[in-house]
């Protein structure tokens, strides 16, 4: 195996072997990155993915190619039902790509790649487990009882839950339960983070307190995230780079680099620029939604 | 709702009282007044002072203690073998194409026809009781345990995929505590189908036992013994049941479910 480490990904592992030993030996979350030539990168390459039915084979996604770095932010931007939550299964490993060659981490992807942390639009919490229990279900019986607390307390902690450990999901609101998730996916730090609209069914103000908490955390364990979304605005305020699909198949309609100053500050919501970005992507998404009218 | 509620309240359970307490008071009164004679229907008077006496005596207990160990062992062996191959059936399609039309083909059959067979097979003595019992009371469990598994929302599913929760992790932590309302449903069924299936075995076959005593009793025109036997084992029954319900209860609280849920899943 050629042993190809990016040089930030050295400095991690240096630091962390000096940190705890034990931490670099937490199965598949958290691997010797010798294993991987490229850890966190994600390449499509020509990608597509058609479903059979009674009408013959629907394409759902054609010929889709991009090449995301790791421990870069990129959003998915697409009108509703294009393709965009298929696209992250298949990244997942929770769905099979009918043509082309999907790469996590450097390799071609069969089955559930390892180190890739997910978060459905739903939360998707265990009601019988509190927050807490919620939070450390990944690496439960794979590390002692005592870091394993630790960890979850300091996950919680990080998206402001500790007070809220030991409550269920059903006396969590709406956003405390996406922040549960946020905690909990960040637990066995992932080099590759999807995310499929997490924030979608939070009111306004919730959800921008939830985008920062998700910069926040990005910024320290810097993942590669895809992170999947209709709201152009969300998409450009979050994002390095987005990648805007057209519908029916889902194509690439445009890949365009977010060239601002990152990560962002609330200000960059209320300038000039913000809204000539999002006027711009925005553009891309419209013949979509004309042809979904006429349809 | 309205019901469930009502009785909660002390008016609702002294409401609910009043039917029993007519109904105790018209049957005092028929078999005090000669109307029907007393062989035929002893009053709950005499019904009680029988089962004080059987108390005393010893008799009840030397009886309720072979039941019980029939009715708590079988009941127990339904769960063991209900639970897991549930657990597995709901998994697993696979093992559920190999398994199910094999069951599907026994679950028809009621427990009873099945006694004279078990008789000879495992003798008179309690195995073939035990057998029997843990035979009836199998079917709500096996079926309630898959229902629950099949019925785990599809994004808990796959989220426990995405976490790398599989195999055996995926049994104890996601299958059998999501499908574990269920799964109490099923036993509370069973609870009380292992109590008919071992008084009825106990009836047709058997040296000892409380569905025994009742024969006897009937035989020997003991009337108010063979009433006081069927007191007991209602009481027994809800006992049994309230017991459980009280463990469905405490899981359903702990999930944010009410309990009107309870009766829905039945």
């Amino acid at each position: 195996m050629i042993k190809n480490h990016h040089p930030g990904e050295m400095a991690e592992l240096k630091v962390r072997s000096g940190q705890n030993v034990r931490e670099q030996e937490l199965g598949r979350v958290e691997q010797d990155l010798g294993e991987y030539s490229e850890k966190g990168r994600v390449s499509f390459e020509n990608i597509g993915k058609s479903y059979k039915t009674v009408r013959g084979q629907i394409p759902i996604i054609s010929g889709i190619t991009a090449d995301l770095e790791a421990g870069t932010f990129t959003s998915i931007l697409g009108p509703s039902g294009c393709g965009k939550s298929t696209l992250l299964n298949l990244v997942a490993g929770l769905d099979h790509p009918t043509e082309g060659v999907l790469r996590v981490h450097g390799r071609p992807s069969r089955g559930i790649p390892d180190s890739v942390g997910f978060v459905f639009q739903e939360p998707a919490l265990y009601p019988w487990r509190t927050a807490l229990e919620n939070v450390v279900m990944p690496l439960e019986g794979r590390i002692p009882k005592a870091e394993l607390r630790d960890r979850g307390l300091q996950q919680l902690d990080r998206v402001g839950l500790l007070a809220c450990r030991d409550r269920r999901p059903h006396e969590l609101s709406g956003g405390m339960k996406q922040r549960v998730m946020l905690a909990r996916v960040f637990l066995t730090r992932p080099a590759v983070l999807l995310l499929d609209e997490p924030f979608g069914a939070l009111d306004a103000l919730t959800r921008e307190a939830m985008q920062a908490s998700l910069l926040d955390l990005w910024i320290c364990d810097r993942p590669t995230v895809i992170f999947v979304t209709h709201a152009v605005d969300e998409a450009v305020y979050l994002s390095q780079r987005v990648i805007v699909l057209s519908h029916n198949p889902a194509r690439v309609a445009t890949d365009t680099v977010i060239d601002e100053d990152y990560p962002r500050n609330q200000t960059f919501r209320f300038c000039q620029r913000f809204s000539d970005w999002c006027k711009n992507l925005h553009s891309y998404l419209a013949p979509s939604f004309e042809r979904e009218n006429v349809g | 709702m309205r019901l469930l509620q009502s009785t909660d309240s002390r008016a609702g359970k002294i409401r609910s009282l009043i039917i029993p307490l007519v109904l105790l008071l018209g049957w005092e009164t028929l078999s005090v007044s000669g109307t029907v004679s007393s062989v035929f229907l002893p009053g709950p008077v005499a019904v009680i002072e029988a089962l004080l006496n059987q108390l005393t005596t010893g008799t009840l207990v030397a009886n309720l203690m072979p039941t019980m160990q029939r009715y708590l062992l079988g009941f127990a062996l339904s769960c063991i073998f209900g639970i897991p191959i549930g657990l597995l059936c709901g998994v697993s399609a696979r093992v559920r194409g190999y398994i199910n039309a094999a069951l599907e083909f026994l679950r028809p059959i009621p427990p009873i026809a099945l006694i004279p067979v078990l008789i000879l097979w495992l003798g008179i003595g309690d195995a073939s009781k035990v057998a029997i019992v843990a035979y009836g009371a199998f079917w709500p469990i096996w079926l309630n345990t898959m229902l629950g598994v099949q019925e785990i929302p599809v994004l808990l599913r796959r989220s426990a995929r995405v976490m790398g929760i599989h195999g055996t992790r995926y049994f104890t932590k996601v299958a059998l505590p999501a499908a574990l309302p269920k799964i109490l449903a099923g036993i509370r069924i069973s609870a009380a189908l292992a109590l008919i299936v071992v008084i009825a075995a106990e009836m047709i076959e058997a040296t000892s036992g409380i569905g025994y005593e009742i024969v006897n009793a009937e035989q020997t025109f003991h009337s108010a013994n063979m009433l006081a036997y069927i007191v007991v084992i209602s009481v027994v029954g809800y006992i049994v049941n309230g017991f459980l319900r009280l463990a469905e209860h405490r899981v359903y609280a702990g999930r944010g479910l009410s309990d009107t849920s309870i009766e829905t899943l039945e």
